[in-house]
């Protein structure tokens, strides 16, 4: 079996990789994209962090990591909709005012 | 060091550059291809890992849809404004990389506090594994998605369902449809079609069939059909259309309906919610949950209320 200690550290600096776009983008796809990083981070700690049973890795993170993969889809479809109106509507792809970017 | 760490390593180091490449750049493209990417070695590491429904759904769902929408969703923002494609004059406070450095620590902290909890005695895991011969099921994943969790299921269905509508809702009502390539009629592209399709299709319904017993399912089939989708959109051969029919509706809601029903008929016939009913109601149950889920993955990347054939 693999050492849970790589992906560990792993998942930790793809979530930090993660917050700092998502605080340092300017642009929302941009954010979006951090965000799911953070997200395959979390999900990557959580599967980690978990005992294997037998030959496989516990069936309960794994179930939950699959639920969270598709809750995560389903949000970012819907938050990448939101963004398309939002540019539209203001007329750039960032948060605050345009002369601020 | 055995040559199993050393493959871990080596995909850890690659997932961390790939994740570094989506952050950086000016070129929000290159950031995008660089995420399904990211997503791919994401499957290969949970194929190390032994997560194989895990490693497929990502590989279909985080990676190769999370791309598209993200590709379809990028190219309404060119065709509205061109210049929307780099984020200019980044002026960064000095505190940024001292959080992320500090939000990494804290994930290693808890990733190393939760190392030691691997011994613990009487999980949950264990538990399911121990009545998985009860049920009759080969795969144990399946066993919790659909009966242990089953209502993590239905809500996730309804999560998707609600995150369409949302999309559907604060869609502009006169958004230009993505049209399909001038280039659709291109030779190659019949005979390219005819061999994925069936293919996908084929690997998408055995996907659905062996859910019970080996790592696939309804989400991971669902997905691959909507791959499908995606290129006969992208291909010309299904086209966005302005008027749902109660067709599309039904067939959306159908996954949730399904689900209900195995709630809620146990609870009829005097038994706990969710009571296992059955393999070939669970069999049934996720068929429905791959149309459902099949349809509502093109829609959102058609940006339509529904999709014809082109005739």
């Amino acid at each position: 079996m693999n050492d849970p200690l790589v992906y560990v550290l792993t998942a930790a600096a793809v979530f930090g990789i993660g917050v700092h776009g998502l605080i340092a983008a300017r642009h929302l796809m941009r954010k979006l994209l951090a965000i799911n990083l953070m997200l395959s981070a979390v999900f990557l700690l959580l599967l980690a962090t978990s005992a294997p049973l037998g030959q496989a890795p516990d069936p309960v993170p794994q179930a939950l990591v699959l639920t969270g993969i598709v809750i995560g889809v389903s949000s970012t479809a819907f938050a990448l909709a939101l963004m398309v109106r939002l540019v539209r509507r203001q007329g750039h792809a960032s948060l605050g005012r345009r002369d601020e970017r | 060091m055995s040559a199993g760490l050393l493959v871990d390593a080596a995909l850890g180091l690659i997932l961390v550059g790939l994740a570094l490449q989506v952050i950086s750049g000016h070129q929000l493209f290159r950031s995008i291809v660089f995420y399904v990417a990211f997503g791919l070695v994401m499957a290969m590491i949970w194929a190390r890992l032994g997560a194989l429904d895990l490693a497929l759904a990502d590989a279909a769902l985080g990676a190769g849809l999370v791309g598209a929408l993200m590709m379809v969703a990028f190219r309404r923002l060119v065709e509205f404004e061109p210049v929307q494609t780099a984020d200019a004059g980044a002026r960064d406070s000095t505190l940024v990389p001292v959080v992320a450095l500090l939000s990494a620590a804290l994930v290693a902290a808890l990733g190393f506090s939760a190392l030691p909890v691997a011994d613990i005695e009487g999980r949950a895991g264990e538990l399911a594994l121990a009545r998985l011969d009860e049920l009759g099921l080969g795969n144990p994943v399946a066993a919790v998605v659909l009966v242990f969790r089953g209502f993590d299921t239905l809500i996730e269905m309804l999560v998707l369902l609600t995150a369409y509508l949302g999309a559907r809702v604060v869609a502009e009502p006169r958004t230009r449809l993505a049209e399909p390539v001038q280039a659709y009629e291109l030779p190659l592209v019949r005979s390219l079609l005819a061999v994925i399709v069936p293919i996908v299709m084929l690997v998408a319904f055995n996907l659905l069939w062996i859910g019970a017993d080996h790592p696939g399912g309804a989400f991971q089939a669902g997905s691959m059909l909507a791959a499908a989708g995606v290129l006969l959109l992208l291909t010309g051969r299904l086209l966005p259309v302005e008027r749902s029919t109660w067709l599309t509706r039904l067939a959306l809601m159908l996954g949730v309906a399904a689900l209900l029903l195995l709630v809620l008929a146990p609870m009829l016939a005097g038994h706990v919610a969710m009571a296992y009913a059955g393999r070939g109601a669970l069999l049934a149950a996720e068929a429905a949950m791959m149309m459902s889920i099949t349809l509502t993955l093109t829609l959102l990347f058609a940006g339509a209320p529904a999709v014809r054939v082109l005739r």
